[in-house]
Order: C-alpha cells, then structure tokens, then sequence
C-alpha cells in the first residue's frame, strides 16, 4: 500500500478517503494491519522484558519462532512476512531500554538459523 | 467390549516421532510451571529438584491426555496421533520468562486422525468427520477434569494435600489451555465439529474452576454453569446466526 500510496501522487488523499480501497479496507491492507499489531506487540514484550539477559533470552527464542515461519513461507507469503518480521524487529528495538541493538540483532538472526535449520532438517 | 480390548492390544502404539514429540511437550510445559519456584534466593539443586517433580507430574498428565485421546479414537475406529505445536509451546516460554514465571501460557499442541480403512467399515458417515473427531477431541480435557476431581478428593483427605493440590491445578489449567481453539488444539477439532457443544465443554471446564475458587468442588453444578452459558450464547449469538444463514 506504502507504494501505492507514494505513486499515486495528488491522489494519496482520495485513495484513504476511499471506502471501498482506502486504508480502512482491511481484507486489502492486512499486511499493513499486521505490520502496526506485530509492531506494537514487540515494543510490548521489549518493554517488558526486564534486564539485558531477558531481553536477549526473548529475542532468540522469537527468531527461532520466526526461523519456523520463514521455513514454512519459502515458497508464498515472502514479502508480508518479511514485512511482518521488520515489524516485531523494530518494534523490539525500540522497546528495549535493557540490550544493546547490535546484540538484539546478531541473537535474532542466530535464532533464526536455529529455527530454520532445526524445522528443516526435522530434527524437532 | 473384548472386540475393543482386542483393538486396544492390537491398535494402541505409539511412534518414535509422536514419543519425541511427547517428550518435549513435557519437558517445556514442565519448564513453564517450575520456572518459579517460589523461593526468596535461587538455589540450583532446589530448582532442579523442582524441575524433577514438574517433569513426573506432566509426564501423568500428558500420558492420560493422550492415552485417553488413543482409546476414545478406537472406539471409533480411529487412530490419532499427538503433535506438539512448537510455536505455541515457545510462546509459553517467552511468557514464562518475561513474567518471571508468574504468568502460565501453556499451549502443548494436539492430535491428528488417521482413518482405519477395514475397521471402520460399515460405519455411517465412513469417512474423517468433524463431528466425531470432535467429540475424541473432548475426550481428553474431561479426562482430565475427571483426574482433577480425583486428586482434589485425595487432597481433602489430607494425602499429600499439598502435592494433590498442585497435580489438580495443572490438570486444570492444561485442560482449559487444550480447549482453546487455537491450531492443532482440542478446542479447535470441537469448535469445527459444533459450537453449541464446544461452548458447553468450555463453560463445563471454566465453571469447575470458577466453583473451585470458592472450595466448592462439584462437577454437576459445573455442567449446569456450562449448560446456563450455551442457553446464554444461544439466545444472543447463535440463533441469529443461523436465521441470517436463511
């Protein structure tokens, strides 16, 4: 919708005043819904999470649930879960006041591979 | 009856992949529960210790779940099959932790059917069907309100009340947790299979809990919580649905 949104111009206003295709038409921008809802859920559980040694326990185990998801989606559904993956990213690292973010990233992507590796060689 | 004690010996297994998958159920569910052991300073040997316990106690637990599940599905001439549902297990976890295990997430998983060609012969509606399933799905959250009840009566007896007492809790909690209906969970088989009946076995489990708050353990005013609610979501919901079906 992001793009749309930028090529459309003068007509941006029109296309969210729109019922029927405008930013309300959540069947149509779901991604973009899911996007806010992840977003707000990883703040959410950053926030929460309450010393260094938690926020990176919490971050490993999300990339190993995530890890999963990309397994599954390898063949459909790339962009709205990457899409969808940005957002509890973001979401987290703008919610953790505990860890750094270059930690935050490097646990994420190492929960990934686990994730990933251990779904796909089906080893749980 | 010896026509299904026979198909118990026969039919009654478990597959190496269904045993791993059971194993790790009760080791992360057993994690969940034991992570606070409610002590001022952590001590290695008492958490472990603690760990122990939670393990043999999730290890009857899911054994009468799924060894339940195995004998209702062969009743019908069924097979089912547990399937742990790694996401919702992980979500346990991280709730687990960032609570400091105050709060209890516990989402294990659930069964698939297997369809017995020869032994379902002859049987109306010889196929999968929601509405059996369904109902084998059931079978296991009232078991295990049944195993509650039993060990809520040997902890009024004062037998190792407060170990009884626990066992209870967990039965419950894990019964409630398996009638959600999130995916692969008994819940969603029996939400497919009928609402009516699903909102009933639901409110019979929330009712259990509800009277236990109140130390008044009684499984037939739970049934009649249970039955009050259905009329309830009958009236406001159901009917209207199925006159806006017309």
């Amino acid at each position: 919708m992001f793009i749309e949104l930028l090529c459309a111009g003068e007509n941006m206003i029109e296309i969210l005043k729109n019922k029927k295709a405008g930013f309300f038409n959540l069947t149509r921008f779901w991604v973009e819904y899911s996007f806010i809802f992840i977003l707000i859920i990883g703040f959410i559980v950053a926030l929460w999470s309450g010393s260094a040694v938690v926020t990176y326990m919490i971050i490993l185990l999300s990339g190993i649930i995530i890890g999963r998801g990309w397994l599954l989606r390898k063949y459909h559904f790339q962009i709205p879960f990457v899409l969808i993956t940005i957002a509890y990213l973001v979401g987290f690292v703008f919610g953790s006041f505990h860890g750094e973010t270059k930690y935050i990233l490097i646990f994420f992507i190492v929960g990934m591979y686990i994730g990933y590796v251990l779904h796909s060689r089906e080893l749980i | 009856m010896g026509q299904y004690l026979m198909k118990l010996r026969r039919h009654l297994r478990w597959k190496k992949a269904e045993v791993q998958d059971l194993v790790i159920t009760v080791l992360v569910i057993a994690f969940i529960f034991a992570y606070n052991d409610k002590q001022p300073t952590f001590t290695l040997s008492y958490w472990l210790f603690n760990y122990l316990k939670h393990i043999l106690i999730m290890s009857g637990v899911i054994f009468v779940y799924d060894f339940v599940h195995k004998a209702a599905s062969l009743f019908m001439n069924f097979t089912c099959e547990y399937k742990k549902w790694s996401n919702g297990l992980l979500i346990g976890v991280i709730v687990a932790i960032l609570s400091g295990g105050k709060l209890y997430v516990v989402l294990p998983g659930g069964i698939i059917f297997h369809h017995m060609v020869v032994l379902r012969l002859g049987h109306f509606r010889y196929g999968l069907n929601y509405f059996t399933t369904g109902f084998i799905a059931a079978a296991g959250p009232l078991a295990l309100l049944l195993v509650a009840t039993f060990f809520k009566t040997l902890a009024l007896f004062n037998v190792a009340s407060a170990f009884f007492n626990h066992v209870t809790f967990i039965c419950l909690y894990f019964a409630i947790f398996a009638m959600l209906p999130f995916p692969r969970h008994d819940g969603t088989h029996m939400f497919f299979a009928n609402r009516n009946w699903f909102i009933i076995i639901l409110f019979f489990l929330i009712g259990y809990i509800f009277l236990f708050q109140f130390k008044f353990y009684s499984l037939i005013f739970a049934a009649l919580i249970g039955l009050v609610v259905w009329l309830v979501y009958y009236v406001l919901f159901e009917r209207g649905a199925w006159n806006l079906a017309d």
